[in-house]
């Protein structure tokens, strides 16, 4: 016992230092300061969305009784699809340890190890779920007048069980993962592929719950019991059935407990990593940007922290272009027509400027430099230009955002009118370009070349909300030039001219920036 | 081939990592550089290979300023640091391909040049795979067989025998001593004093920053070990 909380207090330490970097108390309170604000968010949102669904169906109930207990359906389902994506995408990249070796060397048993570890990633799990989940819980106990305290205990019950069962499939799906590593090349591409997948997945779930539930009438119990696991869990929680719980017991505990002796049996042994058996070599000559070109998209593309973090608004934008495709313009319309007065505008520059928004969040250049890190002495040491490793970088940006801006303005464009597609398309890739050179720019300024892990770059550097924030700024300058003095009297024709000067003046001045400035910071790294 | 001029260099601390070095490498020369951890050569090194910028003095390839045309003088060395960190999600293939192509070498060149230094390194059967795959070893030839491949007329290394095994640090020392009969050069530290010893013409000794001693093997070992030279003259100065 002694062992085992001594390794889950050095496990919390490493998690401590992790956090703080230093141990300076400036940085010890930055990084506390982080997570709780962190934490408070997710608790706001949760029970902001909680109290308002619960006051729905609270109203709802007055003329159809039960329809209370739809509040906890709606609460809990959203809820759970977090935490179904967040198991899932645990699973797809499966936690390297390095420590493995080290611990084996010590005299501590297999089970201490792997109890302590398990006991330490639960502990976590639960924290976060229950940011998640039990919102719906207090939330519905307090507003619902026929709710017992019983389901504060049920919702705390199911918080612990909930952490067991996304331990246990998480383990389970990443042991498949681990074994696809070994027979495929590019995991890190299907690794992607399959995040992309799940995302749009929970955001078609996410999306399906409030259309699903507008739909109501009739009895309730109906709607539930539409949904296998809903039902046997409603049941369980609302009406304290004692066999449904013993069921959901047992699903949790079984897997979890089975990981355990897995887990004890597999730890320590090596897994295969990948072997090409094509002894054959092939010899490509290209140029020097394109060779670096192509070096910066196997990379995009094999790193799929790197890759998810900022295709995120290339993903939105199609999507949203063929939910319009399949929607119709009549939706947009609806949507302008609901702004106040002095906001509406034309459905056809909305378009625009929407697209131009959210390609503001793929500015892949705004880490690329940092993401170099240790290899940056190859870029160095080698007869590279600059210009050339500025240009394979940008154009890694330009080809995502205009493979985005083709397949989006096509979905958007009126085929009346041809001429929307040209504008749908233009404008935006031309916005991206000037957002890919900002982002190297701001870059330059801000690198990041000492890390551990690509996340630690990706998700917190400076750099990064930095680069989104000149981004949009750019972008959005013909729009707010469009508000000022065309609102009334521009058409998109008139539209597509101002952005495009716009744009190119803008183009100037961040290319002289980046081959002046640029070029000595790039220097001095 | 390669001639440093009071070369100063101050990190942006203040700290002075080397003071008025001069150190000279002429064609043919096998040049050893040698000190404590921490006395300024891999600092020295990397500002010859074009990574650092320093503050005062020239560094001269070839006759060519590494500030007035890097281009050039990068054209002309090949360099290897003390830990090659490499592109990881490439193969050692595609990285071969990637650094020819920055060479601008034809497809003969490169495939004929590959073939030879992968099978001297016995790396062949292993380009095909990922080099996040390779062991540090592998890693070490795989950056040796890179700065071979263009025919360099300068080679820098930064301790390039650790993490080789013993017969791929005898094809090294082969490849440096066929360099060197061509007529191109070496400049690489190293704590392996009988390798620096068997294998250089020339050496020069750096504590603290500055150079401590410069000259050829036989002047400054004269009858005695480079291993007591070094402790005497590292401990005295």
């Amino acid at each position: 016992m002694r062992n085992i909380c001594l390794l889950i207090k050095t496990y919390f330490l490493i998690f401590l230092g992790n956090l703080t970097g230093k141990k300076e108390t400036k940085k010890i309170l930055g990084g506390g300061l982080i997570v709780t604000l962190i934490s408070l968010l997710m608790v706001g949102t949760f029970t902001i969305t909680a109290i308002t669904t619960t006051n729905q169906f609270l109203e709802l109930s007055k003329v159809l009784p039960g329809a209370e207990e739809m509040a906890m359906f709606s609460n809990l389902t959203i809820g759970l699809l977090l935490v179904i994506l967040f198991t899932i995408m645990r699973s797809i990249y499966p936690a390297k340890t390095s420590d493995e070796e080290m611990l084996l060397s010590l005299p501590v048993t297999k089970f201490q190890i792997i109890i302590s570890k398990g006991f330490y990633n639960y502990l976590f799990d639960v924290a976060s779920f229950g940011m998640v989940l039990l919102p719906s819980f207090i939330v519905y106990y307090v507003l619902i007048p026929t709710a017992t305290f019983m389901v504060l205990v049920w919702g705390i019950i199911f918080v612990l069980l909930s952490a067991l069962i996304s331990n246990a499939l998480s383990y389970f799906i990443g042991l498949i993962f681990i074994n696809l590593a070994s027979k495929f090349k590019n995991i890190s591409i299907i690794q992607s592929v399959l995040t992309l997948i799940c995302l749009a997945g929970y955001l078609i779930l996410q999306y399906s719950i409030p259309g699903y539930l507008s739909d109501f009438e009739g009895d309730p119990i109906l709607y539930i019991n539409n949904i296998g696991i809903m039902k046997v869990l409603l049941s369980w929680i609302l009406h304290n059935n004692l066999i449904n719980f013993l069921v959901i017991l047992a699903l949790c505990i079984i897997p979890y407990l089975l990981t355990i002796i897995i887990r004890i049996n597999l730890f320590g042994k090596t897994f295969n990593v990948y072997q090409n058996h094509d002894k054959s070599l092939k010899y490509h000559s290209s140029s020097v940007w394109y060779a670096l070109f192509k070096k910066e998209l196997k990379f995009y593309f094999g790193n799929s922290t790197y890759f998810i973090n900022t295709i995120i608004g290339c993903f939105f934008v199609i999507g949203i272009s063929v939910a319009y495709r399949i929607v119709g313009k009549e939706q947009v319309l609806a949507f302008v027509n609901v702004l106040p007065e002095e906001l509406r505008l034309s459905p056809d520059i909305l378009i625009v400027i929407l697209q131009s928004m959210l390609l503001t969040t793929t500015v892949t250049t705004s880490v690329a430099i940092s993401l170099e890190g240790k290899n940056l002495w190859i870029l160095k040491v080698h007869p590279i230009r600059e210009r050339d490793v500025f240009i394979s970088k940008i154009l890694v940006n330009i080809t995502l955002s205009v493979v985005a801006c083709l397949i989006s303005g096509i979905m958007f464009m009126d085929f009346n009118k041809p001429f929307t597609g040209v504008a749908y398309f233009i404008i935006p890739a031309l916005g991206s370009i000037n957002s890919s050179i900002i982002g190297l720019l701001i870059n330059l300024v801000f690198p990041k070349l000492e890390f551990d892990s690509v996340e630690q770059v990706v998700k917190r550097s400076i750099s990064v909300p930095l680069s989104m924030a000149g981004a949009f700024i750019a972008s959005l300058i013909p729009a707010v030039i469009y508000f000022c003095f065309g609102r009334n009297t521009w058409n998109l024709g008139i539209y597509t001219i101002v952005s495009i000067g716009v744009y190119l003046i803008i183009f100037f001045i961040l290319t002289l920036i980046l081959r002046t400035k640029g070029v000595k910071l790039y220097r001095k790294l | 081939m390669l001639k440093i001029e009071n070369y100063t260099k101050i990190y942006s601390n203040g700290k002075k990592a080397v003071n008025n070095l001069n150190i000279h490498v002429l064609p043919g020369d096998l040049f050893a550089f040698i000190g404590h951890n921490g006395a300024g050569k891999t600092t020295t090194i990397k500002s010859v290979a074009g990574i650092l910028e320093f503050n005062e003095g020239r560094i001269l390839i070839d006759g060519v300023s590494i500030k007035d045309d890097p281009l050039l003088c990068k054209n002309k060395i090949a360099y290897i640091p003390d830990n090659p960190d490499l592109y990881d999600s490439l193969t050692g293939m595609q990285y071969l391909n990637f650094i020819a192509d920055i060479f601008k070498l034809s497809k003969d060149e490169r495939k004929e040049r590959i073939e030879y230094y992968a099978g001297m390194f016995e790396l062949t059967d292993y380009l095909n795979n990922l080099i996040s795959s390779y062991s540090h070893g592998m890693k070490q030839k795989l950056a040796l067989i890179c700065a071979f491949i263009h025919e360099p007329k300068l080679l820098i290394l930064d301790e390039p025998f650790v993490g080789l095994d013993p017969k791929a640090a005898y094809t090294v020392k082969q490849l440096m001593k066929d360099l060197c009969a061509k007529g191109g050069a070496i400049f690489f530290s190293t704590h392996i004093l009988e390798v620096a010893e068997k294998l250089c013409n020339k050496i020069a000794i750096i504590k603290n920053g500055e150079l401590v001693v410069t000259g050829s093997m036989e002047e400054i070992t004269k009858d005695t070990s480079l291993e007591n030279v070094f402790l005497e003259l590292t401990e005295r100065a």
